[in-house]
Formats: structure tokens, C-alpha cells, sequence
């Protein structure tokens, strides 16, 4: 019995030790991307006001973009999002594609009056290659606006609804946008800019925008101004705005720097076509179809011998609705996390692969450690602080070990993050809106890092089951009035 | 383990003093920035009236004499917001922006942040400043300059019409993207009289010949000029035969269709037959739709009958322009060989009934 409870402290302790070594190795790790990003976005700095090409927003020279809007379920936000799209976007040449993926609400019906939708003869016109999709049963173009197109298919899945949208585009590079997204209105010109400037022999095949959120921001007919940003007061709302400051700021920009990205949200991003119907475009069996795609491109980059690049530019702006309640927000989460189970499951050959360069040595074992597994080694970490704190004696210094390093983790890079934001971004203009950002990531540790380890270890065990996909709805009151 | 609790316990402070100071720091700057913004529009009330006196007629109003930086903020912002729609009143303030900005100017060219210069040249280039050519020009030769900014002194260059960057162009150095060499060039003809740029045409290399006749097209230049120089192309078999002048030949059609009048109808005709590309056929059928010779008619018919549907579509479309356009379509809807050639004369005929 004895021996039993030395068995017990040491598997405790080394429990603890396994924990405090992680946090140590995480935070090491996100605070070398968090001071990459600062010198990139420190260098940027102030250079986003002047924007010498916006000049060039009537230039011939700027690339064509295909617009594919995927949409199931949007009667709420579906018509303010395009008409953001089609009217005020600051963009010479580009063509709006919004798939119907069998919607059972009236998003289809609303696209056709709002927008005098009338049924093409001709099907499929500019066939880009052979992306398989659901049976597509029409195709419609806008009397009012030229360039806008709907295709309306049997129900196949957000992937699904993007192939179909690839094989009706016309043009070399294609955006994938949400359905219920808002766009900055110069987001195309900015987000194609690391494309137009790449040097000579340097190849982009995607770059990846920001995604921030509008909640209770005020939005009418699909544009929201700079003036109209506001933060929301809900709790809820305000931590995932922090969260897409930490995982935009932080993560993106510093992986970027060095072609370690592997996730262009799907909300906003731009993909070269060719390469993408290449690689056989979107996948239709996973929930994380974006990251798949970006990990399928690094694979082929690499297989290829290729230089091309995959980047992220802080700049463009896209705004979405962020679930309110946290049903929703559980949902999307632990969808999140299976999604990221699957890319790094069908890629796993790639995994601690030196053929693979920095996306296999450190890329994938990121995602892989601190993503996907690290909900896990944090949960142990509660359990310790608890146990500790119940057990006392030498235990409790663990415990409040523990709690500091958990507090570092999960706090410090939130409000490094909200600093960030406000001394080269400066989103939010309210001097209140600052105050309560920094109050929110303080507390960040003590609720919102919890509540979120817990759904993402279910959103691990879920994947592990092999739960089945689907569209990911979500409740959404439509973000333009 | 009190050791390494005392040590991280300390770090923690320690870092926590550190955010709470830049969080001071930037809230501070942040109520600075907001009062900053509400005295602006403040100086804009008071100037108001003024800046459109100045716009419209040239006159400086007495009461506008810019003394700080924020008044001038306030009216660079202005003049850049209206030439934006009203180009030509830049001549009613350059001389006002010349007696006021010029020196402050070329002090913000020497400023240690590049936002800063950057900022000052994306003004110079509206305002037109030439006299700060030379200070521009010496940007180039700084130590840490970043590509941005290297890219922002070849627009200033080419906005203050510079001989300069016509060179560089031309010497076909290869370290700017084509993207920005593009834009070099079509900020130039915006700018500037096209004529030594026609004229030299040839000195340019591939890429950029291509971007002068996109350019030159989209201004809706109508000169003899242009005119001769789309003629001279022409009639080049090399530029007409070889694959490598694909973009070209496309954008030396589309030239000839925005100008709607083509002297030589038979240097059109005698390129049909040789035009492989589906591009390049479509804008064969743009130009003859837009110079509408009689004599093109017959090769648009048979164009209806092309493999791509985009051709016929645009064949079509020309069609349609001649005076007697629609009845040849009906004709040819009921009694073309010719399938496709049916089917898009059927297509096009349903939608003018439409239109109508």
C-alpha cells in the first residue's frame, strides 16, 4: 500500500513536471512568433494608410479574382454579404460566384429577387478542370449586376459547394469567401498585393487575409466603416475577438514569415486556381477543408520541388458573426478540432518528415503538439492545480507553479495580442474598447481557457470516434442591415 | 522548487508591470489620437470655405495659412480628396500648396520613419511637386530601404513625369515585380504626354509594350499616333505569327476595337485566318463589330461556327452593331449549316427580344 502511494506522488509529480515543461516550451515558442510579428507588422507600420496601390485600383494590370461564396442556410446574412460584394468593392475586374448547397431555408429564392437572377442557357461555360461536385441544377447570372453569378446544387457540403464554384470561374486566382462575411472594401486589392509583388521567379499560390468580427457593429447594406467598429459587451463575443487577435497576430504573421502557414481561413483567402484544381481541389470527407487544402498545397510544393509560396498578409479584412451563445460556440469548436485532426490524419506521412522541410519538422508537429494534443497536457494541468491545492504540503507549490504558468500561457499572449492590435492596428477606436480588451485577456486564464480546453479535448474524442461532418450551421442573426 | 516558484513568481511580475505600462502608454496615445481627430474636423469647419474659394478660383484666402502640422494634415487631406474627383483644380492650388507645404516637405523626405516619407511622396506625386525630383531620387540611394518604399519612389518618379523612370523601364532591369513596372508605366501616361512613349515604343521590352497598349487603350487615346503605331504591328509578321506575342497581338486588336476606325480593313481580314488563339479571336470579332466594314460580315458568320463558345458569343455581339445586324442573325438562326452558329444567333436574338 505503501509503495502504491510513493508510485502515486511520483506519477504525480512527473505528471506535474510533464505539464510545467510544455507550458515552458509553448509559451517559448508563441513568444519567438509573437516578436517575429511585431518586427514585421512594426515595419509595416503606418504604411497601410497610404497604400500606393490604390492607385492602382483601376489598373489593367491587377489580377481578375473569381469570388466564391459557398452558402447553406444564409437567408439571414446571404444578400447584405453580396451586395457588399458587388457594389462596393474597390476592385478593377472580378466575378461573384455564390453556390447554393441545396439550402432548406430561402437563401436561394432571396439571391433570385434581390438580385434579378436569371437562368443561363449554358450550364458550365468556363469548365477549369474536372472537380467532381454535386449535380449542379442551375446556374443563374444578375440582370442588375453582370458579374455576379449563382449556381444552385444538391446538397454536398461546404467543399463540395467550393469545387462547384472553382469550375464555373474564369479567372486565374479565386477567393473562397463565407457566406455570411463583410469585406473591407479595398480587402481584394490587399490581399492579392503580396501576389502582384512578387519578384521575379517567386510563384504565390495563396495568401491568406484577417478575419475579425462584427457583432453589434453597425453594417448597413453590406459595408461596415471604419467609424462603425464597435466591440461588443458580450463576454462571449469579447474573448473570441481576442482570440482571433492571438491566432491572426501571433500565429499566422510569424509562420507566414517563414512559409510555415497552414491554415488560410476559410472565411477569407485567396488561392491560385491551376494549383488548386491540380490537387484535386477541395475535400469533400473532412470538416477542416481549409487546412486540408493548405496542407495539400505545402505537399505538393514540396513534392514538386517547387518555390511557391503560401503567405498571410495582416491587411485585408474580413468581418464575420461570432456565435453568442455557447452551444454554438461549442459546436464550432470542437468541429474546429476535429477538422484539425483530419488534415494532420490524412497528412501524417508528412509528420517529422525532413522531405518536407519546416512545414514536416515544425509545422505539422506544432499543429500536432500544441494544437491539437495540447487540450490534453492542459487539462492535466488543471487536474494538478486542483489536486495540488486539495492534497497541501509540497503540493501546493506545484499547484501555484502550475497556476502562474497557466496564467503566462493563457493570459500574457492574449493582452501581448491586444497591445499588438492597438499599437500598429488600432481597430477598435473607443479608448473604453482598449481597457476592456486588456481586462478581458487578464481573465482570460481563469474561464474562457478552461471552458475552451475541455470542448477542444471533446472535439479530440470526437474525431478519434470518427464523428460524421456536415455544414456546421450556425444560428446567425445576419450582421448587415 | 521554492527557487524556481520565487524565479517565475517574479518573471510574472515583472511582465505584468511591463504590460501594464504599454497598456498606459497606448491608452494615453489613444485619447491623444481621439482628441487629435475631433480638433481636426474643428480646423476643417473654419477652413472650409476657404479650401473651395482656393479649389474654384485660385485665390488664396487670407485666413488659411497653414502654421502647424495638423492644419496642414487637414488640408492636404482635403486637396488630395477633391483632385481625387477634379484633377484640374490642382492648378488652381499648386501654387498655394508650393508657398506653404514645399519645405515641410522636403524635411518629411529626410524623416526617420518611412511612413512618414512615404506619406509625403504619395503627395508630392498628386500635388505635382517636380522641384522635389531631386530629393526623391536620392531615396533610392539609402541604405535601408524597404521594397515598399522603393516601389512608392518610382510612382512619385513616374506621377512627376520623369525622364528617369522611362529609362529604367526600358533597360528591362529585372529586381521590380511586373506588377510594379506595370504601374510605373501607367502612372506615367496618366500623367504625361504619350507621344515620347509611342514614339520609342519599341525600345520597351515585351511586358511592357503590353502594359503602354493597355494603357493607351483604356485612356481612350485617339491620336494618329496611336493610330500609326497599332498599323506598324500590324503588318510586323513576326509580332502577328509568333506565340510569345500572343498578349500582344490580343491587346493590339482590343486597341483596334476601342478605336472603332481602322483605315487598312485588309491587315484585319488577312489576320483571321492566322488567329489561333480563343483570346485573340475574340477580339478579332470585337474590332470588326466595332469598325463595322461591310466587308467583315461574312468572316463573322463563319466565326459563329468557332469551337469556342466565347467566340461565338462575341461574334455575335458584333453582329448585332451592323445596321442590318439582326437580320442577319435571324437569317442565319434559321438557315446556317452551322449548329453553334444557329444555336448562338438563336441565343442572341431571344435576348435583344428581351432587351427590347
Amino acid at each position: 500500500m505503501h509503495s502504491l502511494s510513493e508510485w502515486g506522488n511520483v506519477f504525480f509529480l512527473a505528471m506535474n513536471l510533464v505539464v510545467i515543461v510544455f507550458i515552458l516550451f509553448v509559451f517559448a515558442f508563441y513568444l519567438a512568433l509573437f516578436l517575429i510579428s511585431a518586427k514585421k507588422l512594426n515595419k509595416e507600420r503606418g504604411l497601410d494608410s497610404i497604400l500606393y496601390y490604390q492607385s492602382l485600383e483601376n489598373s489593367a494590370h491587377t489580377l481578375p479574382l473569381s469570388i466564391i461564396v459557398p452558402a447553406y442556410n444564409e437567408e439571414a446574412g446571404i444578400v447584405g454579404s453580396v451586395r457588399s460584394l458587388v457594389g462596393g468593392m474597390q476592385y478593377p475586374l472580378y466575378e461573384v460566384i455564390v453556390v447554393n448547397d441545396g439550402s432548406k431555408d430561402q437563401t436561394l429564392n432571396k439571391m433570385i429577387e434581390e438580385f434579378s437572377m436569371a437562368e443561363m442557357n449554358q450550364k458550365v461555360i468556363h469548365r477549369k478542370g474536372s472537380l467532381v461536385s454535386k449535380t449542379v441544377k442551375a446556374v443563374y447570372q444578375s440582370a442588375i449586376y453582370p458579374n455576379l453569378f449563382l449556381i444552385d446544387k444538391d446538397n454536398g457540403g461546404k467543399a463540395d459547394a467550393l469545387n462547384a464554384g472553382i469550375n464555373l470561374s474564369k479567372y486565374p486566382y479565386f477567393v473562397s469567401l463565407d457566406g455570411d462575411t463583410v469585406l473591407d472594401y479595398s480587402a481584394f486589392i490587399r490581399i492579392i498585393k503580396p501576389i502582384l509583388e512578387a519578384s521575379p521567379g517567386e510563384e504565390i499560390i495563396a495568401s491568406g487575409g484577417t478575419v475579425a468580427i462584427a457583432n453589434d457593429c453597425h453594417i448597413e447594406r453590406g459595408e461596415l466603416k471604419a467609424e462603425d467598429i464597435v466591440l461588443s459587451r458580450k463576454p462571449v463575443v469579447i474573448m473570441q475577438v481576442i482570440e482571433y487577435m492571438r491566432a491572426f497576430l501571433l500565429g499566422r504573421i510569424g509562420l507566414s514569415q517563414h512559409n510555415l502557414l497552414l491554415i488560410i481561413s476559410g472565411a477569407f483567402g485567396v488561392f491560385k486556381t491551376d494549383w488548386v484544381v491540380r490537387a484535386g481541389g477541395y475535400k469533400v470527407d473532412t470538416v477542416g477543408e481549409d487546412m486540408e487544402l493548405v496542407v495539400r498545397l505545402h505537399r505538393m510544393i514540396r513534392e514538386e520541388k517547387s518555390k511557391a509560396r503560401i503567405v498571410y498578409t495582416p491587411d485585408p479584412v474580413c468581418y464575420t458573426e461570432a456565435p453568442e451563445e455557447l452551444k454554438i460556440l461549442h459546436r464550432q469548436r470542437t468541429r474546429w478540432h476535429r477538422g484539425t485532426f483530419e488534415s494532420l490524419w490524412a497528412h501524417r506521412k508528412m509528420m517529422l518528415n525532413p522531405r518536407y522541410g519546416g512545414i514536416g519538422m515544425i509545422s505539422m508537429p506544432y499543429f500536432l503538439f500544441v494544437e491539437l494534443l495540447g487540450p490534453v497536457i492542459e487539462l492535466l494541468g488543471y487536474l494538478a492545480v486542483i489536486t495540488g491545492l486539495i492534497l497541501g504540503g509540497v503540493y501546493i507549490k506545484f499547484a501555484l507553479l502550475l497556476f502562474i504558468l497557466t496564467f503566462l500561457y493563457g493570459s500574457f499572449l492574449s493582452i501581448g495580442s491586444v497591445l499588438l492590435e492597438e499599437w500598429l492596428i488600432k481597430r477598435y477606436p473607443k479608448p473604453r474598447d482598449l481597457t476592456r480588451l486588456m481586462l478581458y485577456a487578464l481573465s482570460e486564464s481563469f474561464w474562457y481557457r478552461p471552458i475552451m480546453t475541455i470542448w477542444r479535448f471533446q472535439g479530440l474524442i470526437q474525431a478519434i470516434r470518427g464523428k460524421k461532418h456536415g455544414w456546421g450551421e450556425m444560428t446567425r442573426k445576419g450582421v448587415s442591415s | 522548487m521554492n527557487v524556481i516558484l520565487y524565479l517565475i513568481t517574479i518573471v510574472c511580475l515583472y511582465l505584468l508591470a511591463v504590460v501594464f505600462t504599454i497598456f498606459i502608454a497606448l491608452y494615453v496615445a489613444k485619447v491623444r489620437r481621439q482628441k487629435y481627430s475631433e480638433k481636426k474636423i474643428g480646423i476643417m469647419r473654419k477652413y472650409q470655405k476657404g479650401i473651395d474659394l482656393l479649389l474654384e478660383s485660385g485665390l488664396p484666402p487670407s485666413e488659411i495659412v497653414p502654421k502647424t502640422m495638423l492644419e496642414q494634415e487637414v488640408l492636404e487631406e482635403e486637396f488630395a480628396r477633391r483632385l481625387k474627383n477634379e484633377h484640374l483644380l490642382l492648378k488652381n492650388i499648386q501654387p498655394f500648396i508650393r508657398k506653404h507645404f514645399l519645405a515641410s516637405y522636403r524635411k518629411r523626405l529626410k524623416h526617420s520613419r518611412p511612413e512618414v516619407r512615404m506619406k509625403s511622396m504619395v503627395y508630392i506625386g498628386l500635388f505635382h511637386l517636380t522641384e522635389l525630383e531631386k530629393e526623391i531620387n536620392s531615396l533610392l540611394n539609402r541604405k535601408e530601404i524597404s521594397k515598399q518604399e522603393k516601389y512608392q519612389v518610382y510612382f512619385t518618379l513616374a506621377s512627376l513625369s520623369s525622364r528617369q523612370v522611362l529609362e529604367m523601364l526600358q533597360s528591362g532591369e529585372g529586381e521590380l515585380p511586373l506588377f510594379v513596372r506595370r504601374g510605373i508605366m501607367e502612372i506615367f501616361l496618366a500623367e504625361s504626354d504619350a507621344s515620347p512613349v509611342i514614339r520609342e515604343f519599341y525600345l520597351y521590352p515585351l511586358e511592357i509594350q503590353e502594359c503602354i497598349l493597355d494603357v493607351l487603350q483604356n485612356m481612350h487615346v485617339r491620336n494618329e499616333e496611336y493610330l500609326n503605331l497599332l498599323e506598324e504591328l500590324i503588318q510586323d509578321e513576326v509580332i502577328m505569327s509568333q506565340a510569345e506575342y500572343l498578349e500582344l497581338r490580343i491587346r493590339i486588336w482590343k486597341g483596334v476595337a476601342s478605336f472603332g476606325y481602322f483605315p487598312k480593313t485588309s491587315l484585319i481580314l488577312d489576320s483571321v485566318p492566322c488567329a489561333k488563339a480563343v483570346p485573340e479571336r475574340i477580339m478579332l470579332a470585337r474590332s470588326m463589330g466595332s469598325i463595322r466594314s461591310k466587308e467583315f460580315l461574312p468572316y463573322l458568320e463563319t466565326m459563329l461556327g468557332d469551337s469556342s463558345y466565347l467566340v461565338r458569343n462575341e461574334s455575335a455581339k458584333s453582329i448585332i452593331k451592323y445596321p442590318e445586324g439582326m437580320k442577319s442573325l435571324n437569317r442565319i438562326a434559321a438557315y446556317h449549316p452551322d449548329r453553334f452558329a444557329r444555336d448562338i444567333a438563336g441565343e442572341w436574338l431571344e435576348r435583344s427580344h428581351k432587351d427590347a
